[in-house]
Parts: C-alpha cells; sequence; structure tokens
C-alpha cells in the first residue's frame, strides 16, 4: 500500500509538470529562416482536395479575444467587432489582397479631374435585413453618421477631409472633398465603414449596437453576454463582390463566436474541437499546432511593425547620433530568434514589409547592428566610457533609458533582450511595464524616454499619422517634427498616382531611416489556425477571414 | 437585556452599512486615480481633441469626482444602477446572469470543498501519524503547492482533450460547471482539510479530552461532541472568508473556462474605467460579504457559546 501511494505521488508530480510545459514553454526556437528578406505576400486561397461540391449548412465556431463593446460601427472599436462585423455588413468597395480596390455595393465609380469629386454608383436591388432598401440615402446617413459631433467611429479623422455627401437620385452618392485624398478608398473598404439600415438606427436608438441591422451575408441572431456572439445566414443574399465564386447566401448556416479571452485556453478549446478558428502569436502555441494534423495555419497579413519609438524631446535622444548609436546596439536577428521563437522578420524600414510603399531597396542604408559604429557616434555625440558606462562629457549624466511597454505578449520579452543588449554595451536600461491603457495615456503625455510599440495600420498613411507634425498631441508620441517629412507625406496622402505614390514613401522611408525616431525591430507574423474540415475560404487584408464561398466537408 | 440586545444589533447594522459605503468610495477613488481614462476604451488613437472633449461632455466626465461619486450614490440608494460607460447595457442586465453564474460555481464549490476538506482532515487526525494521515498530507500538500490555473490546465488536458467528455469553454450547462468547480474545489478542500487536522490533534490532547476518556464516554462521543466542535470555529471562520472570496469572482479560473462569471466583468470593467459597473458589483459584494460574515458570527454562537460574552452581536 506504501508503494501505491509513492506511485501516485510520482504520478501527481509527472502530470503537474506537463500541465506547465505548454505554458512556459517559449524557449524552443522554430526552425524557420529567419533574417531573410520578407518574400511578396500570397494571396492565400485554400482550394478543396477534389474537385467536390459546396455542402451547404453547418456551424462554425471562431474565438475571439475580447467581446465587443458594442456592434455599432461607429461605437466603440474592439478586435472582436472587427472580427464580426464584416459579416453582417457590405461597403461599397472591396479591398482584394494585391491592396486593389474592387466593386462590391458599388457597381463602379469616377473620380474628377481634381480628384475631389468622387462618384459612386450603387447596385440595385440590395435589402437590409429588415426588409428596407439599401439606396443611396442610406449611404449617406451613414457616413453622416460617421461625421457627426461625438461620433466614437475610428473614421473620424479619415473622413474630416470630407466637404459633403450628396445622394442623387435612388443609386448615385457623391463625395465632395476637401482635398484629394489616396487614403479615403483604404477607409471606405473597412468594415467600420459599413452600411447600416437608418430605419432600424431609429428604431432601436441607444440599443441600435446590440442590434445591428445591415445587409452581409449573415444576420445577428443571438448575442449572448460574456459567453458569445452567434450571427445566421442571410437567406436574401444575392450581391457579394464580383470577384468571390459565390455571390449569394453564404454555404454555412451559422458562425459562432465564443468568446474566449485566455489564449491556452483558446489552444486547448481548438484541440478538444469546440472552436474551429482560433488567432495565434505565440510562438509556443505555434509549435503546438504545427503537429495537430487538424489544424491549417495560415500567416496572415496585418500590416503590423514592432518599433522602439523615441520620445525626442526627452534629452539626449534628440540628437540623431544618439538615436542611431542605440539603434547600431540592437541586434534585431536575435530578438526575433531567442524572443519570439523566429516568428518574425527583422525590420529596417518605419512601413510593415506588406504595406503598398514600401521600399526593400533601402536595407542597406539603414544602421545595423555595429557596437563599433555605436562607439564611434556616442563619442561624436560628447559622451565617454568610464568604468565601462557612458557618461555625458559635460554634464557627468550617465546614459540610460527607460522602455515603456504594454503587458501584451510579447513585449517583456522583447523589451528584456534590448535591455541585455544595451547593457552588454554600457548603456543602463529599465523597464516600465503597465497595463495597455495606462502605458498609452503616458506616452501620449510624452512621459518617457522609448516606447515598445506595435502598430496593425491598412496604410502606408501611418507614417503621416504617427510622425508628422500635425498630429503632435494626439497620435504622434515622439514629438518629432521635421518639415520635409511632413510636405512629402502629405504630398502622397493627396497623390492618386500609385508610382509616384510609392516613390514619395520611399522618400519619407529614406528620411526616417536616416534620423531614427523610431528604430524598427522586427514584423510579426501572426497565425490563423483554421480546422481542416473547412475549405474554400480567402483570407484578405488585414487577417480578415472571409466565409461566403466557405464550406464544411462532412 | 432586550434593550442592549437591540443597540448592539444596531450598531453591528450601522458599522457594517458604513464599511459597505467605504469599499465603494475607495473603489470609486482608487478607480478614477489610476491612470487612463475611461475615453480610452471608446476611441482609438486617433480620436481629435474635439472628439475627446464632447465625449467626456456627454458621460459628465468634466464635473468632479466627488460629486459625480454622489450622484451615482443617490441613484443607487433609488434602485437605478446606472448604464455602462463602455457597453451600451444597463447595468443590471450586465450583472444579473453573471452574477447569478458566479453565486453557482461559488457556492457549489464551497460546499464540495467543505465536505471533503472536513472529511480528509478528520481522517487525517483521527489515524493521525498512520500511512493513511501520511498519504493524505502529502497529497494535500502537493494541491496546496499546484497553482489554480496549471491544476486546471491538466483537468482540461486529460477530460476535454484527451477523454473528450468535459468542454473547455463556456456556461449554461451541468457539463460547463463541472471543470472549473473542481479547479475552485482543490486548493479550498487542501486548506480546510490542514486545519481541520491541526486542529483536531490540537484538542486531543487537551485536558477536558482527557476528563472524558477518564468519564467513560465512547470515543464516538469524544470526537464528535468534544473535539469536532471545537476544531470546527477557526474552519468555519475560512470557509466564511472564502466564500466571500469566491463570490468576488474566480477571476482565473473563469478566465481560464471564458466561464461567464462577475469576476471576469469587474475586471474588464476596471481596465475600461467604467465606474457604474465597478461600483455596484463592488456595493453587491460588499453586501454580501457582510452577510456571510454575519452568518458565520451566529454559527459561532451556536457553536461556542463562549463567544457570545465578548464579541459583538450580527
Amino acid at each position: 500500500m506504501r508503494k501505491l501511494f509513492i506511485f501516485l505521488f510520482i504520478l501527481t508530480i509527472a502530470l503537474t509538470a506537463c500541465a506547465i510545459r505548454p505554458n512556459s514553454d517559449t524557449s524552443q526556437v522554430i526552425e524557420t529562416p529567419s533574417g531573410t528578406t520578407p518574400t511578396e505576400f500570397q494571396p492565400t486561397t485554400v482550394q478543396p482536395a477534389e474537385d467536390d461540391l459546396p455542402v451547404r449548412g453547418g456551424t462554425l465556431t471562431r474565438a475571439i479575444t475580447s467581446e465587443p463593446t458594442t456592434l455599432d460601427p461607429h461605437g466603440a472599436a474592439s478586435s472582436g467587432q472587427n472580427v464580426i462585423l464584416p459579416y453582417l455588413l457590405d461597403t461599397l468597395i472591396y479591398r482584394d489582397i494585391d491592396n486593389t480596390y474592387k466593386p462590391y455595393l458599388a457597381e463602379k465609380w469616377t473620380i474628377s479631374e481634381d480628384g475631389k469629386t468622387i462618384t459612386f454608383f450603387l447596385r440595385n436591388g440590395v435589402t437590409f435585413h429588415d426588409g428596407t432598401p439599401l439606396n443611396a440615402e442610406a449611404v449617406r446617413f451613414t457616413y453622416q453618421r460617421i461625421m457627426q459631433e461625438g461620433s466614437k467611429s475610428p473614421l473620424v479623422s479619415s473622413f474630416s477631409n470630407i466637404e459633403s455627401i450628396e445622394a442623387v437620385g435612388e443609386n448615385q452618392v457623391v463625395f465632395h472633398l476637401k482635398q484629394p485624398s489616396s487614403t479615403l478608398f483604404s477607409a471606405l473598404s473597412t468594415a467600420y465603414a459599413g452600411i447600416i439600415s437608418p430605419a432600424a438606427v431609429e428604431k432601436y436608438g441607444d440599443s441600435f449596437g446590440l442590434n445591428l441591422v445591415g445587409s452581409g451575408p449573415f444576420k445577428l441572431e443571438n448575442w449572448r453576454s460574456g459567453v458569445s456572439i452567434s450571427v445566421i445566414r442571410n437567406e436574401d443574399y444575392k450581391w457579394g463582390p464580383s470577384i468571390l465564386k459565390n455571390q449569394a447566401s453564404p454555404y454555412l448556416e451559422r458562425i459562432l463566436f465564443k468568446i474566449v479571452l485566455d489564449a491556452t485556453t483558446q489552444l486547448m478549446a481548438f484541440q478538444s474541437g469546440e472552436v474551429d478558428v482560433i488567432f495565434i502569436n505565440q510562438p509556443s502555441h505555434l509549435e503546438v499546432l504545427r503537429n495537430d494534423p487538424a489544424a491549417q495555419l495560415i500567416e496572415t497579413n496585418l500590416n503590423s511593425l514592432v518599433y522602439l519609438g523615441f520620445n525626442v524631446q526627452a534629452e539626449p535622444f534628440g540628437d540623431v547620433r544618439v538615436r542611431r548609436a542605440v539603434a547600431q546596439l540592437i541586434d534585431k536577428d536575435e530578438i526575433v530568434n531567442t524572443a519570439l521563437g523566429g516568428t518574425g522578420t527583422a525590420a529596417f524600414s518605419p512601413l510593415a514589409p506588406t504595406l503598398p510603399g514600401y521600399d526593400a531597396s533601402l536595407k542597406d542604408s539603414a544602421p545595423a547592428y555595429s557596437p563599433e559604429e555605436a562607439e564611434k557616434l556616442l563619442l561624436e555625440a560628447g559622451f565617454e566610457k568610464s568604468d565601462g558606462r557612458w557618461v555625458n562629457k559635460e554634464t557627468a549624466q550617465e546614459l540610460s533609458l527607460e522602455i515603456l511597454t504594454s503587458t501584451r505578449a510579447p513585449n517583456e520579452a522583447i523589451a528584456t533582450v534590448i535591455q541585455e543588449q544595451l547593457q552588454r554595451a554600457g548603456i543602463t536600461v529599465s523597464i516600465k511595464l503597465l497595463e495597455s491603457n495606462a502605458a498609452s495615456e503616458l506616452a501620449a503625455k510624452g512621459e518617457y524616454q522609448t516606447m515598445l510599440w506595435r502598430y496593425d495600420w491598412n496604410d502606408a498613411d501611418v507614417l503621416n499619422v504617427y510622425l508628422s507634425t500635425s498630429r503632435i498631441g494626439r497620435t504622434n508620441r515622439s514629438f518629432y517634427s521635421n518639415p520635409a517629412l511632413d510636405e512629402i507625406l502629405e504630398a502622397a496622402a493627396m497623390e492618386m498616382n500609385d508610382q509616384k505614390r510609392n516613390e514619395l514613401y520611399s522618400e519619407a522611408q529614406k528620411i526616417l531611416i536616416q534620423e531614427q525616431p523610431w528604430i524598427p525591430i522586427y514584423s510579426p507574423k501572426d497565425y490563423l489556425v483554421i480546422r481542416n474540415t473547412i475549405v474554400d475560404y480567402i483570407v484578405g487584408p488585414m487577417g480578415r477571414l472571409v466565409l461566403t464561398d466557405a464550406w464544411l466537408k462532412p | 437585556m432586550k434593550g442592549k440586545t437591540a443597540l448592539l444589533i444596531f450598531q453591528s447594522l450601522a458599522s457594517r452599512l458604513a464599511s459597505i459605503l467605504m469599499a465603494s468610495l475607495l473603489a470609486f477613488m482608487i478607480l478614477e486615480s489610476s491612470p487612463g481614462s475611461v475615453i480610452d476604451s471608446l476611441v482609438g488613437d486617433e480620436a481629435s481633441q474635439d472628439q475627446i472633449a464632447t465625449l467626456e461632455r456627454q458621460l459628465n466626465l468634466d464635473k468632479p469626482l466627488l460629486s459625480r461619486y454622489a450622484e451615482y450614490m443617490l441613484h443607487f440608494i433609488q434602485g437605478d444602477f446606472g448604464t455602462s460607460l463602455v457597453r451600451v447595457r444597463p447595468v443590471v442586465e450586465l450583472i444579473g446572469e453573471r452574477f447569478f453564474n458566479t453565486l453557482v460555481l461559488g457556492f457549489l464549490s464551497i460546499l464540495l470543498a467543505t465536505f471533503t476538506g472536513f472529511g480528509l482532515g478528520m481522517l487525517s487526525a483521527m489515524k493521525y501519524q498512520s500511512w493513511i494521515d501520511t498519504g493524505i498530507l502529502v497529497t494535500v500538500t502537493i494541491f496546496l503547492a499546484v497553482p489554480a490555473f496549471s491544476g486546471a490546465i491538466l483537468l482540461t488536458q486529460i477530460f476535454s482533450i484527451n477523454l473528450g467528455w468535459l468542454p473547455v469553454v463556456g456556461g449554461g450547462s451541468v457539463k460547463h460547471l463541472i471543470l472549473p468547480t473542481i479547479s475552485l474545489t482543490i486548493p479550498t478542500a487542501a486548506v480546510i482539510s490542514r486545519l481541520v487536522r491541526s486542529r483536531m490533534i490540537e484538542e486531543l490532547h487537551q485536558f477536558y479530552v482527557i476528563t472524558a476518556r477518564a468519564k467513560g464516554l465512547s470515543p464516538k462521543d469524544i470526537w464528535q461532541n468534544h473535539i469536532l466542535r471545537n476544531a470546527l470555529v477557526p474552519a468555519l471562520t475560512f470557509i466564511g472568508i472564502q466564500t466571500g472570496h469566491l463570490l468576488g469572482g474566480a477571476v482565473i479560473i473563469e478566465t481560464l473556462f471564458a466561464y461567464p462569471g462577475i469576476g471576469r466583468l469587474i475586471v474588464q470593467a476596471v481596465f475600461d474605467q467604467d465606474y457604474p459597473v465597478v461600483l455596484t458589483s463592488v456595493i453587491l459584494i460588499a453586501v454580501l460579504f457582510q452577510i456571510l460574515n454575519g452568518l458565520v458570527d451566529i454559527l459561532h454562537r451556536i457553536i461556542d457559546p463562549r463567544v457570545g460574552e465578548s464579541a459583538p452581536l450580527l
């Protein structure tokens, strides 16, 4: 009997050890080539193995990390809302994986000679889920609602360039712009610009966000607070974007979005078969799923970049030599390989490699990892080394910096590797890890020296948003101001010719690589995990999972 | 004597009410003085100053702190718990079902923990220094050392992924309750069993036990009426406090099993700085805590009449 207890004791310990493993196992290195130049993004369309016919029916379950506060596209935005909205709403135009725009609710559009008037021609016969017609007036109503006072829409600032919107007849919508705009189309293709039913807005008032009525391929079915949101097939649907195989009602009967906050729980729910689609960004989870025959791993294209941004008002980081020295002391490949297990690509440009306008040819001009050159720069900038630490010769102040970042994984791991690298070179580094709202507030006030941050953006205009003079005090947390850059970015935002626009962004990248207000660290790789019974789905830009063509293999 | 009792009850009620008020005020002050603002949860980085100012006006955030608190409490007393600043729903609707879910989970696991804890603890004490005692002690120590979340992950691995018997996520059915309940029960049962065991062993060597034995009482009588009764008091105090904690939401377990309880809601509301939700939940939990405390006090008196002479009533 005593032996039995010893056996049980050992068993318990062993099981406990097994249980902890998947969680703490972040040291493993995944064998993917790193440090290679990013390849061009390939559209991901999965074809069924045989030529079988789609089957109608079935429920697809997807885990979402946060419960939307509202489904009103003009209410507070959240990641959960962003996932669900594209199924409920249609937009005027459809953004293809190659970042070109295709007809959707608008059959065609014309742009005036001066670029300031854009006319959209709507298709006929589109109705909202409540049966009311989707016409020019409904489009005008939707966009007017974004522009009205107190709107919480993320599109408010993109729309500030609109002078007025006019509905002409049943199916013409005319945009009058203050300036020509090359960013308007990308704004109009996001789900936040989806068209909503004016009748439903009036009917539901404040609770419209719980009873969203659009014209999309699915209708809102049920919202169980804290548990799930389900959407059901719109049987009347026949106006899907023409580039899809199926423009009519989807094959899937229902999509169920389960609210699961914890990433490990999402992984387990996938393994147990309760959830069919999850989004992952943790190397250890990726490793577990690589060996799972039921999982299709699809790399998503969120156009994201992780960077170390300077507050250029915090001395001595106003000095470009100091910023470049810090950049040359950071070994980005080491960060990708150790902190991320290879799931990312070292970056040199402030633009994500998947954004139009990204210039791969600038790589050689970017400051590379080189402690020797960094040393020279620091000596030039008036620092000297004493006792292995860098000290300002005049003020006798030690060179040290603080990294502000949020608790979101894997920020801490990255900050720790940077800390280690800089301390090796004689710069003392402290890390300030805060919950994300608190970190944002400090960053907005400029109460920091450097911040480790991530952006996901759908347009190269992101540089304008975060680094132009006009955004200081709002989104430009670096307080970086460069009139030459402002001019280029402003011109790019108005340039309608793609080639000219890319040339302008190339110029902007040159300046920013030279000046290093941000040290680009890496572009992350995130994955959608999709059960292998699901076929014919499309993964579009910004990780959007299009399911109108998709069906479940019986 | 009657008048004195009434006064005591009144005093006790007043002090309990005061602590509930203090709890709500503290929660509000800490929430409002912590960095970030509810505005951050409502609009993104791109918000303009105009947009922010308009929202602040709409949400009354431009008014002074204390006047906002007072206004909220005035409405609260009249039964109007307000609307969430972030989520479009009324607070009652948000909290209602979640709170019920947490109550079910909390009470089930405390019940289960009490029974297994007492059972194991008594068995251990009665078989003091035998292999049964050692076995229980070792097992309990292991369960105490394993954090609740890794225990939960282990259970999920076995029962959901390998065996496929129980769901990992969600709520609303008995099946959904099993794993979270067990995960919460294990550490609580472990503490109770250790408390009960050590108290009973302590009592075992008291003079009154020797006297009772000398009087010729049966071992069953001695264990039931003397030793167990005395060992009950500290265990009861622990159970009272622990129940309070569980009702406040077992946040980690709720998050791991995606269980729709109140703990998760409160944490989210704190991150969002959504004060109507936080305040209502804090007051609700404080009231329950006080009721539980009162119940434990009364039970103490019943079990151990000596308590009544020194402690205040209720």
